[in-house]
């Protein structure tokens, strides 16, 4: 809580020392945060950079994921033919 | 009027500039084959959740004409799985075209727009007919949300009406 407060009161004597409104010091704040490269960690824990997907990689992602379907898809129809019905 | 303290300004004004640039990047003009890409892998997890909400119906009912319905639903996301397997590999072909810097045919693209097209057609007419139980809604909305993303690549090439 006491952490908010000082961030808060931080914000609010930037804003009042360069003459720009609050919500635009949040704003600027959150546009720097949302355009910083999104972070991910590893089997090891090592801190990875996730870029944007390039095309040749989101079509490789696009056919593995229909391989799978059509697998699964096998698998489904397998499971509901092999399922009871009621007799009678 | 307190005069602003321009080390302050001078971050505010670096911190919109960097916020600005990353939301150029992000928006830059993508190629037709790089919106179907991006909107593809979304089909394609749709497809498989659409699937594993048809097959818990077949699975679920005790009512044959359900597990039937089940069934050709399943048949008919396997058409689209066919056919989202052969757009992969015309998007690849393209990728690799880019790649070499060699001019990429007008007719590889409209066949990739073509594959587009059969898969809402594949939607709409052997799987969406086939899930008309009510116990077939929650598989309905999922098969609908893939015509809707498809829509969106529509739209985006300027294609839908």
């Amino acid at each position: 809580m006491g952490g908010a407060v000082g961030a808060i009161q931080l914000v609010t004597q930037i804003a009042v020392e360069s003459n720009l409104a609050v919500s635009t010091i949040f704003a600027l704040i959150k546009g720097v945060r949302d355009a910083w490269p999104k972070k991910i960690v590893d089997a090891e824990g090592n801190v990875v950079e996730e870029p944007p997907l390039p095309d040749a990689q989101l079509t490789a992602i696009m056919e593995a994921e229909f391989s799978k379907n059509s697998a699964r898809n096998a698998e489904l129809q397998a499971e509901i033919r092999a399922g009871n019905l009621p007799t009678g | 009027m307190k005069r602003p303290d321009r080390r302050l300004v001078a971050v505010a004004i670096a911190a919109l500039l960097i916020s600005t640039a990353a939301t150029c990047q992000q928006t830059q003009n993508r190629t037709p084959e790089g919106v179907i890409a991006e909107y593809g892998v979304k089909i394609a997890r749709t497809v498989g959740v659409a699937q594993e909400a048809v097959g818990a119906v077949g699975k679920a009912s005790q009512v044959p004409a359900v597990r039937q319905g089940a069934l050709d639903a399943l048949a008919g996301l396997e058409l689209v799985n066919q056919k989202g397997l052969q757009l992969a590999s015309v998007l690849g072909i393209i990728n690799q075209a880019r790649a070499a810097g060699q001019p990429v045919s007008p007719s590889t693209v409209a066949q990739a727009l073509a594959l587009v097209d059969a898969i809402d057609t594949d939607l709409l007419t052997a799987v969406v007919p086939k899930l008309g139980s009510p116990e077939a809604k929650a598989a309905l909305d999922a098969v609908r949300a893939i015509g809707k993303l498809i829509l969106n690549i529509q739209l985006q090439l300027g294609k839908a009406s």
